[in-house]
């Protein structure tokens, strides 16, 4: 039984008929992943007792007729930036090496609320600063179809993980594209949802105003469902927003982007209170049964060629700052054509402003970065010098030891632009640039639902490649950072290989909170392929 | 035209509370130099065409996204507890949480967190 | 030699009486085990996040209106970067570029709120500095300044023949922030130790202008600050515990010139006393500077109030370049008219429009309205009970009775017993009730003082003053025959007494009263007993 040919709800439905055993799953996967040993380094700590003693207790629920959750033995991993209590959480780096999560962060409390399983901590680039797992202090993590290419990052571990057929699906973070880009080179769906939607609880801050978690999934439908289920408020984040994205089961924009403020069908139980006060996990959980069966019917209309893109509105941004490699050229031709075959119209645009992205981009994340990271001084957890003569050297010597050369030169970077003298020049001008970005993308959703975009202008570079020139690996970020400046949600799914073979993944980018739009689009690309 | 000269360096790493080797600070001076030539690019754009960026004001996005307050409660370990158990000894539960914070501490006595003398 | 003038500008950290601190709902209180109120959020540990402590908001608009302050309806908090072991983040999140008030002032110098008239008032944008030298100060405290000093920037009123100065001392701003950890150094060891307990409780910053002009002006100014605070039971405010913390901008310059000097900031200023001494030592210090042609250094100095003298801490402040940006982790504030209008009405009369008013109503001399407006507790007593007096028909008892029974009798009490006068709470019918019956003659002062202690204490146990009174029979005895027998038993009993009298011991009368109170246990009018024997005596006859 290989995890990798049914969908979430199709193995927990099997998982509830008891047609398979939880733990016989678990162990399957272990199995792999010990067999796939080294080969791609992905992980960076694996908890087989834990989830052997977790699948034992789930098959007693099941035997005795129990309710359980909706992920009911899925097997899940859980990149090493969120927190999950009782396991290590490194973030790829030395300066956390032996720091143990005290707590859950809200996403993974939610999965677990839904009797996931978690197999492990998942390898990153250090503190998500990178676009290849190469910056990791626990080694590079390899690309699952080429062992000679990285797997891209920062979430390389998590979406090897799942390309492996070791869990199902892995939750990621993305601050300037690291779900994506690794989903899309390898072969997988990553969803970078709207800023606010996920609860950052529990997630080691990298840039404040970018940071999400999302999950990488084998296709569209799972990550959705895992989406759903963590997309919730949390009043531990004073950054989440209370949006449920799948409220209705109309193919609508949902109230927040609704001016003349429908007034929501009946089918839906809870939904009339995006204001609801009510914040208890178990009392949110019991009331989204309602919602989740009708999301649950939505999906399953798609899978049966139900929807329609008729009519769809879909943009093209003409602006090309790196130029697209033949591959991902000919990728975007055909799926254009696609779209516009199903009844999309397909149009092109100009975006000029996309040419300030990935300096904006860099100067508000490293100055965010800068003072996020100042907590590590191995002072009250993680890892502390053992030479020096008063604080000030133990602080110092604390972080050169602990901090790899991308993270202290983005620090560095960060601290330049905040500092006196230019705080003004670099700093408040980013924060300008952002608004523009805003305000341009604002715009193009005026007119069009969805935009689609490559995720990199190529597909997977060798290992080594990338880290010489770390400007160069800034601005290949570009398609995938002007998403997270303006908050706004993306999906990346596979449409195909290079000649080589290689992957490669397009992205859909929605308005805010429009998750529910482009997943759609994405998904009927995905049966269309 | 250079800025990140020695003294910028020198007062960054300083700042950050890292240190260079000298092989270190030849490649950061360098990179550094790159960025920020890159970011200045920042100054093309015509920031008179932007409103001052906290006229968001003016945006209901952002009224909806103010002004997110916590009552003034006393509320025991609302973050640690995931599988919903009725407490019945909540005091024991703080302790237990308490214990797993202080665990992660490098260098404790009698309760306190201890570091070398401050300057 | 020149002659100079101090400028002073103050920093006034005020914390906050909340349950909780401000970013997460660890409690916020004083006095627990180390490190025992904390939490991932304000330890600063990996993935967590500030969630904004609405109280914390209320009590600086709240004490924004109090100090005349425009309220900033949008608002935001900024990070301050540096790294200190009390930090947890090695940030505080703080609010620099749109603090939630701005602009306030204080009055010093008036009586009370009458004295200042708004038609009249000028705002200062300078120091406005009425001494010419420390020496020949002639601001000796009371208020009463040489005509020819004064500028003509302050404001006169004439109150009983004293020229007075009043004075707005102007606030730049105030503004929320967390607080830090405690730290205590071993010296010998070359060890610090950190407490977090404090780290994250919530503050208020005060930021004056530099209008103060000597060490009176910046106790009173305090002290006014002080009282607003506590009237609005939003700290307890002592200097002495660290609930509020004064740090002193003080530079000078010479009369007449308009160029202010190098400022200096004084730190560790635990006592009124301790701000005194060290304003004074320090003027008298950047005074010798100058006369001997040096400058001034712009530096932090550390007052050791033991010495009598300062040091100057290493000037981080100067050399540190906080980095200050938008926190992004606590979405902006937004103050709307609801709000503001809310907490206005809440407000609670303050000190000095109680002494307008104690003035205008109640004719009590000064030094009674300064006694019980010290504390809001013993004002909002003195009122309720004065209130309920007057709902009784007929009564008409004077206020300044009342005023006398609290602070002689209640105080008494208080200090005997050691209470705290902001914390107690005593029934006010029970004590207007005893007070209108000691007041009427029917209890006596003893026993009504002793009644007020079982007050104080607690116990009357359920029933109302009068019932007590009368079931402990303590009621006054009317009855003149049933005094008249007692008092010619006293007589047969005490003939040597009446006979020392009469031959000029005077004090004889007053054995034979005490015999009669005691005979009549203290239930007597003592006028009346008086009246009664002397009569006896006078006439020896009845």
């Amino acid at each position: 039984m290989n995890i990798k040919d049914m969908t979430i709800i199709e193995l927990v439905k099997k998982i509830k008929n008891r047609e398979y055993r939880v733990y016989d799953i678990i162990s399957e996967v272990f199995n792999t992943i010990e067999a796939n040993e080294s080969k791609y380094n992905q992980y960076i700590s694996l908890y087989k007792k834990e989830a052997m003693e977790k699948a034992r207790l789930l098959d007693k629920k099941i035997e005795n007729n129990e309710k359980v959750g909706r992920l009911v033995g899925i097997p899940i991993s859980i990149k090493d930036n969120i927190c999950v209590k009782g396991m290590k959480c490194t973030c790829g780096s030395r300066i956390l090496e032996n720091f143990v999560a005290p707590y859950n962060a809200d996403a993974v409390d939610a999965l677990l609320q839904e009797d996931a399983i978690i197999i492990g901590k998942t390898n990153m680039d250090e503190f998500g600063m990178g676009s290849t797992t190469e910056t990791s202090a626990y080694g590079e993590t390899r690309n699952f179809y080429d062992t000679d290419r990285v797997a891209g990052g920062s979430s390389g571990g998590s979406a090897v993980s799942v390309a492996a057929g070791e869990c199902m699906v892995s939750l990621g973070t993305d601050t300037g594209g690291s779900i994506r880009q690794p989903a899309a080179y390898n072969g997988l769906v990553g969803i970078k949802p709207t800023y606010g939607a996920v609860s950052r609880y529990g997630l080691v801050a990298y840039a404040s105003s970018f940071d999400v978690i999302g999950p990488i999934a084998n296709n569209v439908i799972d990550a959705a469902y895992v989406l759903e289920i963590i997309n919730r408020h949390d009043k531990k984040d004073s950054t989440s927003r209370e949006v449920k994205l799948f409220k209705d089961s109309n193919n609508q924009y949902n109230q927040y982007n609704n001016s003349s403020n429908n007034s929501n069908n009946s089918s839906n139980n809870s939904s009339n209170n995006s204001n609801n006060n009510n914040n208890n996990n178990n009392n949110n959980n019991n009331n989204n049964n309602g919602n989740n069966e009708i999301w649950l019917e939505h999906i399953e209309n798609i899978s049966d060629n139900n929807i329609s893109l008729k009519g769809k509105k879909i943009a093209i941004i003409d602006t090309y700052i790196e130029p697209l490699s033949d591959d991902v050229k000919r990728k975007m031709d055909m799926m254009c054509n696609k779209l516009t075959e199903l009844g999309a119209i397909v149009e092109n645009i100009s975006m000029d402003i996309i040419k300030y992205v990935v300096p904006t981009y860099y100067t508000l994340a490293c100055a965010e970065a800068s003072s996020n990271l100042s907590r590590y001084d191995g002072v009250k957890y993680g890892h502390r010098a053992s030479k020096y003569r008063d604080l000030n050297e133990m602080y110092k010597q604390t972080r050169t030891e602990g901090f790899g050369t991308e993270v202290k030169r983005r620090i560095m970077l960060g601290n330049y632009v905040l500092s006196k003298g230019y705080y003004e020049e670099y700093y408040l001008k980013a924060l300008k640039s952002k608004t523009a970005i805003v305000n341009k993308f604002k715009n193009v959703f005026e007119t069009y639902d969805a935009i689609l975009s490559p995720v990199t202008a190529n597909v997977a570079p060798k290992v080594g490649e990338s880290l010489e020139k770390p400007l160069r690996m800034y601005i290949s970020d570009v398609y995938t950072t002007a998403v997270n400046i303006a908050g706004l949600p993306a999906i990346a799914f596979p449409v195909g290989k290079s000649k080589e073979g290689m992957p490669i993944g397009l992205q859909l980018i929605g308005n805010h909170f429009c998750e529910k739009e482009i997943i759609d689009i994405a998904c009927i690309c995905e049966q269309n392929m | 035209m250079n800025k990140i000269t020695d003294e910028v360096i020198d007062r960054i790493s300083e700042m950050s509370c890292i240190e260079l080797t000298s092989d270190e600070r030849i490649k950061i001076k360098a990179d550094l130099s790159e960025m920020v030539n890159y970011i200045d690019q920042l100054n093309e754009l015509d920031m008179n065409l932007v409103n001052d960026c906290c006229s968001e004001r003016e945006d209901i996005n952002r009224k909806k996204a103010c002004n997110v307050f916590r009552l003034d409660e006393n509320k025991e370990n609302e973050d640690i507890d995931y599988n919903n158990e009725v407490n019945s000894n909540m005091d024991n539960k703080k302790i237990e949480h308490n214990n797993e914070i202080m665990e992660c501490v490098p260098s404790i006595e009698n309760g306190y967190i201890v570091v070398p003398k401050t300057t | 030699m020149r002659k100079y003038e101090m400028v002073i500008g103050l920093e006034v950290h005020v914390e906050l009486a909340t349950k909780t601190k401000i970013f997460c709902s660890c409690k916020s209180q004083f006095g627990s085990k180390v490190n025992t109120n904390v939490c991932p959020v304000c330890m600063g540990m990996p993935g967590t996040l500030p969630v904004l402590n609405k109280k914390v908001v209320e009590y600086a608009i709240a004490l924004g209106l109090a100090t005349n302050c425009t309220i900033n309806r949008m608002n935001k908090f900024d990070r301050k970067n540096y790294f200190y072991p009390d930090n947890p983040q090695n940030y505080q999140i703080s609010q620099l570029y749109e603090p939630i008030c701005k602009d306030g002032f204080i009055t010093i110098g008036n009586r009370n709120s009458e004295d200042f008239n708004d038609e009249n008032s000028i705002e200062y944008n300078e120091n406005n500095c009425v001494h010419n030298d420390k020496n020949n100060s002639d601001c000796n405290g009371t208020g009463i300044f040489k005509e020819e000093n004064v500028h003509n920037k302050t404001k006169h009123t004439i109150d009983n023949d004293n020229i007075r100065t009043i004075k707005r001392i102007g606030i730049h701003e105030m503004h929320m922030e967390e607080d830090a950890g405690k730290i205590i150094h071993d010296e010998e060891r070359g060890l610090s130790l950190i407490d977090y307990n404090r780290a994250g409780v919530p503050l208020i910053e005060i930021v004056t202008k530099p209008h103060m002009s000597c060490a009176e002006e910046v106790l009173e100014f305090l002290d006014k600050l002080r009282l607003i605070i506590k009237y609005l039971k939003i700290s307890d405010c002592k200097l002495n515990e660290g609930s509020m913390r004064v740090d002193v901008n003080l530079s000078v310059k010479e009369v007449g010139s308009e160029e202010l000097g190098v400022r200096t900031e004084m730190k560790n200023l635990n006592s009124f006393k301790a701000i005194s001494r060290a304003i004074d030592h320090e003027y008298a210090r950047q005074i010798q500077l100058l006369e001997e042609g040096k400058m001034v250094i712009q530096e932090t100095r550390r007052w050791d109030d033991n010495k009598n003298c300062s040091y100057s801490m290493r000037s981080k402040e100067d050399v540190n370049d906080y980095r200050y940006f938008p926190e992004p982790d606590v979405p902006g504030i937004y103050i709307d008219k609801q709000w503001i209008e809310e907490i206005a009405r809440k407000q609670p009369e303050f000190r000095d429009e109680k002494r307008a008013r104690y003035k205008k109503e109640y004719a009590l001399p000064d030094y009674d309205i300064d006694v019980l407006t010290e504390e809001k507790n013993i004002a909002d007593l003195f009122e309720a009970i004065l209130n309920k007096i007057n709902e009784l028909p007929g009564t008409n008892i004077a206020p300044k009775k009342v005023s006398n029974w609290i602070m002689v009798d209640m105080f008494k009490i208080i200090n005997d017993r050691g209470l705290a006068a902001e914390h107690i709470s005593v029934n006010p019918e029970d004590v207007s009730t005893l007070i209108t019956l000691v007041e009427d003659k029917k209890l006596t002062k003893a026993n009504g003082i002793e009644v007020l202690e079982v007050i104080f204490d607690n116990k009357l146990l359920d029933m109302d003053v009068e019932t007590y009174i009368k079931e402990k029979g303590l009621m006054m005895v009317d009855n003149d025959d049933e005094l008249l027998a007692v008092i010619e038993e006293v007589f047969a009993n005490n003939l040597k007494s009446i006979e020392d009298y009469h031959n000029g011991k005077t004090k004889a009368m007053g054995y034979l009263v005490g015999q009669t109170m005691k005979a009549m246990k203290g239930k007597a009018s003592p006028d009346k007993v008086n009246l009664f024997i002397r009569q006896k005596l006078e006439g020896y006859s009845c």
